[in-house]
């Protein structure tokens, strides 16, 4: 009983501790999971922990030191600046144009995950100059760094071409490295960071002398503390702006006026819209050897100029850094080390006494307060000068001194809008001593308007002021103005507002890259404030652009000789072709905008491009001795080609069901794509005139024999239809088909107007219909309506159903010559039109002009995405030998 | 980097002056200062320049630029006008003086414009006359180019002979100017439309292809320079124009190939002086398209609808009896001339050059 029990026991146990392989291989599979997912957890905390900290990086000696808080903050604006496009605009740049249009029209742009990914820590920094050059940059990944700290171990099996290890001496041991051809580029995965650099003693540098605390804190904040804008630039100005300058004798010693081993920094911020960069230069506090410095030395206190310019006002520049008679000195000084400005001086001087028994430190410098400015005032091309009065009663008495001399011609007889506007002759060793300042001013009007004293040439400006701050119209009213208001400061030293439509400050000279950049962004304040030792300069500047339809930056791209004003695009949508010159097949990038020219011996009749075919052909072209060629998009001769027929074309060709087709004599002939097999199909009619292209419908092309009693011949296939149809009346064109609710339409239209549709084959209902005027312009389709254009230039829509609509094309009084094209692309999807002139108008379905048009340009255009906006652009060729691309608004 | 130092130059200039931190743009004078005076002024200066251009007498433009002057200098009159205005009005002035081809006093006006304002549009315009300047591609293809500068290369290329080119430019202009400059210069971008395809290579050729109608002589002129075949009737060698006309006529290309006529007297009836009507042209193109195309009967339009019963003309003004019914049926059904209004031929109307030098060039496609 008990070994009964006992072996039941025993039973029991061996049928609960039996093992279950699968399980048991499960729990292991968990157990490993588990430990490899602990291991991956630890590795990521030890990650996120074990932190260097990038700044430590960087031998102190750098010249520019650059540093955003996420890269793709400060470069993702970047992308839709026209700037960028304009500097990319260059054919020389036209791979990279190509990478950065693909970035900018990329959908993963937008992707939260490569925002994320993105959203990271750079820094960057420059150390020497010239050929001597070299950069340090790196990467805070954070936790992405999980994986790069195991890319010195992956290296080796990765296989990426260029890609190597080597070892390096002393603490940096090893680095993977790039060659990018002409140089070599160094890459350290260092705990949480990517280091680059492209210098081999940099990188030994930056590792030997790795210590945290090496950056004090306050270094650490001006390199890599928050601003407002995105991206931080610090840089040693002194030894910038001696390199600048050195060659300027008069500035040559301006750098020293900049504290000596200190940090300017600058912070950017870049849109499409506005552009903000801000400037902190630190002064010297020790003696400068430049003259003018001295009139830095005082804080900047509220300028109150513009408050007392109208609304009007397009531009202006104030000074208020200390007293006239100090900036007169400073200037002086400095003005004496090349010239004899004293004796000037001096000699206006001993006039001024003579004649007025006043000093002219007396006639200006007694009264005059710290402010100066100049204006420039709508519609007038006369500055208005202003000066501060600060003593009122020592310039009433100075003045009137002046002006009761019988030396000065003083006139105060005219009155303008009610406000007396006195004349002055400025004597000319007065005007002399302005002309060493570069104004020029033998004469002015003259206005006083609270504490201020305005001079112009023109009384019509001040008369203006007058007016406008009467009815309480300053410059706060000025649209423009109150764009560039934000962080401008009205306590400043120098201030200048711009409006490029008006007038260009000194720094902007639309002959370089760089100014016609700058001109993008037309509307401008720039302001620089004396504060805390700092030279504080603000640059904001707005771009205030019409909303119109503007040529794409790199066009229009110049020809070389005429152009048939028919545009083709490759099927990938990146490349457009048209005949120059009836010889030459030229192709332009898109993307890249560099122009491909394949010349022929003989002219060309026609090029046409089809879809892409299984030999990568495309772009077919016949010329007139019937030769045909076959093209790859890239212009590139697909073998087998050329094929020699030994046939004249009498008509132009066409694509149909990947064979090209053409007309000679008395022969309609079929050529397959590999070029192997010559269809030839005779006409047996006496004499056909086959002169235009054919039309094509799926599988049927449609043959024209010109003539008073002209034919319309249907190969199916390559099967000619026994039943022709006779067309009353002399055409100029092909017919035209449409395929609408599965019904097939074929439309003539003879020179006097009489439209045929024929449905099915058959004359459709309501059919044949007079049209108005003469047609010598082909016929097109778009859904259920043909389109047509008369040499007076009205444009008729025919529906199927027989409604006929009528417009005049605008500003055309003849079409004889004109253009029409239908586009089927839904995005811009219309009716494209021109007359005898090089104008493109474009017409949706209702036949209303489209809001982007009229265009400059003639002929069928191609619609294209240029400028990676995701928008399709407009481009067309042109009388001018151009071909433009338009960015339709 | 270029921006800080750009700022620098702000901080160092502006001790010398803030007059020297911004440069005036001339600013248009029409803007501001009496629109309509301007527009009047321009309107009468562009009416002068385009008919100088199209040969007017010099009594007739010394007329206009009276009555340009005469605006001018009342305005001048007015006592507060801006220098950019006084400066827009010597320069009409000068450009009013050399339209009259007073090149001595548009020189004097020049100069006076120039004291008052270097950048102002006229004056850059007559500065361009005078041939100091000229009008870039640098500004031609800037989108903001001034639309007066955009109307002058267009003028500049026109004296070039780059007729494509200056029609591309005349209607980039007009899109923008006042609507008086499309039709002021009309003449002008008329001529240039109808040449954009041809290679002028001497004046001779240019005033002969913008002549609205052409005699016989010059028809068979323009042949001969044309790139048609000729050699079998001249044997390849350049023919003086009355030897060309002698060859021509003797070797039958003016006969009517649709009636039975006494050849002889009919050819002797043919003047060179005598204008080349479209239904001449017509014979001579269809003799010349029958000779190159030797399976092409000449009469076969008229054998083939003389045979059928109640047979009616396709082209209502000419009649099946006509004795150039093949000719015009031949140019009409080849495109070597259009119908006029796709019914009617109007074949004693005349050709102008340009549309005969179109056939020419059909005939040798």
């Amino acid at each position: 009983m008990e070994q009964t029990e006992n072996s039941e026991t025993i039973n029991k146990t061996n049928t609960g501790k039996k093992p279950n392989p699968f399980v048991k291989i499960l729990q292991i599979i968990l157990v490993v999971l588990l430990s490899l997912f602990a291991a991956f957890g630890l590795w990521i905390v030890f990650s996120c922990f074990n932190k260097a900290k990038s700044i430590s990086l960087y031998p102190k000696n750098y010249d520019v030191f650059v540093h955003t808080d996420s890269l793709y903050e400060t470069v993702n604006p970047l992308l839709d600046l026209k700037a960028a496009e304009m500097v990319l605009a260059d054919p020389e740049l036209g791979s990279a144009r190509q990478t950065f249009m693909a970035i900018k029209s990329s959908e993963f742009r937008n992707s939260k995950a490569i925002q994320k990914l993105l959203s990271r820590e750079i820094n960057a920094a420059v150390y020497g100059n010239g050929k001597d050059m070299n950069f340090i940059a790196t990467a805070e990944l954070g936790i992405l760094s999980s994986a790069t700290r195991l890319a010195p171990l992956a290296v080796p099996f990765l296989n990426v071409p260029g890609l190597t290890t080597r070892k390096v001496e002393g603490k940096a041991r090893n680095a993977m490295v790039f060659d990018a051809g002409e140089k070599k580029i160094y890459i350290k995965c260092f705990r949480n960071l990517v280091f680059a650099t492209d210098s081999i003693d940099l990188l030994k540098k930056a590792f030997d002398n790795y210590a945290e605390n090496e950056y004090s804190e306050e270094d650490k904040n001006i390199l890599t503390g928050k601003e407002e804008e995105p991206l931080k630039i610090t840089l040693n100005s002194r030894k910038f702006a001696q390199e600048f300058l050195q060659e300027n004798p008069m500035l040559a010693s301006a750098h020293s006026m900049l504290g000596k081993g200190t940090k300017s920094v600058i912070t950017v911020k870049i849109t499409d819209e506005k552009i903000t960069v801000k400037t902190k230069l630190p002064l010297n506090h020790e003696k400068s050897d430049f003259a003018i410095s001295k009139i830095f030395e005082e804080t900047s206190r509220d300028s109150n100029i513009p408050k007392y310019l109208g609304e009007s006002t397009q531009y202006y520049t104030t000074l208020n850094l200390c007293s006239l008679e100090k900036i007169k000195n400073a200037v002086f000084e400095e003005l004496s080390k090349t010239q004899d400005v004293y004796s000037t001086w001096e000699t206006a001087n001993k006039a001024c006494n003579t004649v007025f028994s006043l000093s002219l430190e007396d006639l200006v410098f007694s009264w005059a307060g710290t402010e100066i400015g100049v204006a420039g005032i709508e519609g007038s091309s006369d500055p208005v000068f202003i000066l501060q009065i600060r003593d009122k009663g020592k310039f009433k008495t100075n003045f009137n001194k002046f002006t009761s001399s019988i030396l000065i011609k003083n006139d105060t007889g005219l009155i303008l809008n009610n406000t007396r506007i006195p004349y002055i002759g400025i004597p000319s060793f007065i005007s002399g001593i302005l002309k060493l300042f570069g104004v020029n001013l033998p004469k002015a009007y003259y206005n006083i308007i609270g504490d201020y004293i305005y001079f112009s040439l023109s009384p019509v400006n001040l008369s203006k002021i007058n007016m406008q701050l009467k009815e309480k119209k300053s410059i706060h009213e000025n649209e423009f103005w109150a764009m560039t208001n934000s962080d401008i400061s009205e306590s400043n030293s120098v201030a200048m507002f711009y409006n490029l439509k008006r007038s260009v400050p000194f720094f902007i000279t639309k002959k370089s890259l760089a100014g016609k950049i700058l001109a993008l962004y037309n509307i401008g304040r720039c302001e620089m404030a004396i504060r805390d030792d700092q030279i504080l300069i603000t640059l904001n500047a707005v771009s205030v652009q019409d909303n119109e339809t503007k040529i794409i930056s790199g066009f229009p791209v110049s020809l070389e000789g005429k152009n048939d004003s028919t545009l083709l695009k490759s099927s990938d949508n990146k490349l457009v072709y048209w005949i120059e010159r009836d010889t030459v097949l030229c192709s332009l990038n898109t993307t890249t905008l560099k122009v491909k020219r394949t010349p022929f011996p003989h002219k060309i009749t026609t090029a046409i491009c089809s879809s892409e075919m299984d030999n990568k052909g495309q772009i077919w072209a016949l010329t007139e001795y019937g030769v045909v060629y076959l093209f790859d998009k890239n212009l590139e001769m697909i073998s087998g080609f050329p094929i020699r027929t030994n046939m004249i074309p009498t008509s132009p060709c066409a694509v149909s069901n990947k064979e090209l087709t053409f007309a000679t004599e008395d022969k309609i002939i079929f050529i397959s794509s590999n070029g192997k097999e010559i269809t030839e199909i005779k006409i047996d009619d006496d004499m056909p005139n086959f002169k235009t292209a054919p039309a094509i419908s799926g599988k049927s092309t449609i043959y024209y024999s010109r003539g008073f009693e002209g034919n319309i011949y249907t190969v199916d296939g390559h099967n000619l239809k026994d039943a022709k149809i006779t067309v009353d009346g002399i055409g100029s064109s092909s017919p035209c088909c449409l395929n609408y609710n599965n019904t097939s339409y074929t439309a003539f239209v003879n020179q006097r107007g009489d439209i045929s549709i024929f449905k099915n084959g058959m004359m459709a209902p309501g059919f044949p219909k007079q049209l108005d005027g003469i047609f010598k312009n082909r016929i097109v389709s778009l859904d259920d309506s043909f389109y047509t254009i008369s040499t007076d230039g009205y444009i008729h829509k025919i529906s199927v159903d027989g409604k006929i609509c009528t417009i005049k094309l605008p500003d055309v009084e003849t079409s004889e010559e004109g253009f029409i094209y239908a586009e089927t692309d839904s995005e811009n999807k219309g009716i494209y039109v021109c007359g005898d002139n090089n104008i493109l108008y474009g017409f949706n379905t209702d036949m209303e002009v489209m809001s982007a048009y009229p265009i400059n340009g003639r002929g069928q255009p191609a619609f294209i995405d240029v400028n990676g906006d995701n928008k399709k652009d407009c481009i067309v060729l042109s009388l001018d030998k151009k071909i433009y691309g338009w960015n339709l608004k | 980097m270029k921006k800080i130092t750009a700022l620098l130059f702000a901080i160092s200039f502006a001790f010398v002056s803030c007059a020297s931190l911004q440069k005036d743009i001339s600013i248009q004078a029409e803007d501001t200062q009496d629109e309509s005076f301007f527009a009047q002024i321009e309107e009468n200066l562009a009416y002068a320049d385009s008919a100088r251009y199209c040969g007017e007498s010099t009594e007739k433009l010394e007329k206009r630029k009276i009555r340009i002057f005469k605006l001018a200098d009342e305005k001048l009159k007015t006592p507060v006008l801006d220098k950019v205005a006084e400066a827009r009005l010597y320069a009409i002035k000068g450009r009013a003086a050399l339209i009259a081809r007073d090149s001595e006093s548009a020189k004097k006006y020049f100069e006076k414009a120039k004291e008052k304002s270097e950048a102002d549009i006229q004056l850059l315009v007559l500065s361009r006359r005078f041939g100091m300047t000229s009008i870039s591609n640098d500004i031609t293809d800037d989108e903001d180019a001034h639309k007066i500068l955009v109307l002058e290369a267009a003028i500049e290329n026109y004296e070039k002979n780059e007729y494509s080119v200056s029609c591309g430019l005349f209607d980039r202009a007009f899109m923008s100017l006042s609507p008086f400059y499309a039709k002021a210069y009309a003449p002008l971008r008329e001529n240039a439309w109808k040449l954009k395809d041809e290679e002028i290579k001497d004046s001779d050729t240019k005033a002969l292809l913008v002549a609205r109608e052409i005699t016989i002589s010059q028809m068979m002129e323009l042949t001969q320079n044309s790139n048609v075949q000729i050699f079998k009737y001249t044997g390849d060698k350049q023919l003086s124009a009355k030897n060309l006309f002698k060859t021509f006529v003797n070797q039958g290309l003016l006969d009517c190939a649709s009636a039975e006529v006494d050849v002889q007297k009919e050819r002797k009836t043919i003047k060179p002086t005598d204008i080349a009507t479209r239904k001449i042209c017509s014979r001579f193109l269809w003799n010349l398209y029958t000779d190159q195309n030797e399976k092409i009967k000449k009469t076969k339009y008229s054998e083939n609808y003389r045979n059928r019963e109640n047979a009616r003309s396709p082209i209502e003004d000419v009649e099946i009896s006509d004795k150039d019914f093949d000719a015009i049926m031949g140019s009409v059904e080849n495109e070597l001339i259009d119908l006029v209004d796709g019914k009617n031929f109007r074949g004693d109307s005349s050709m102008s050059a340009i549309d005969f030098n179109k056939s020419l060039k059909k005939l040798t496609k």
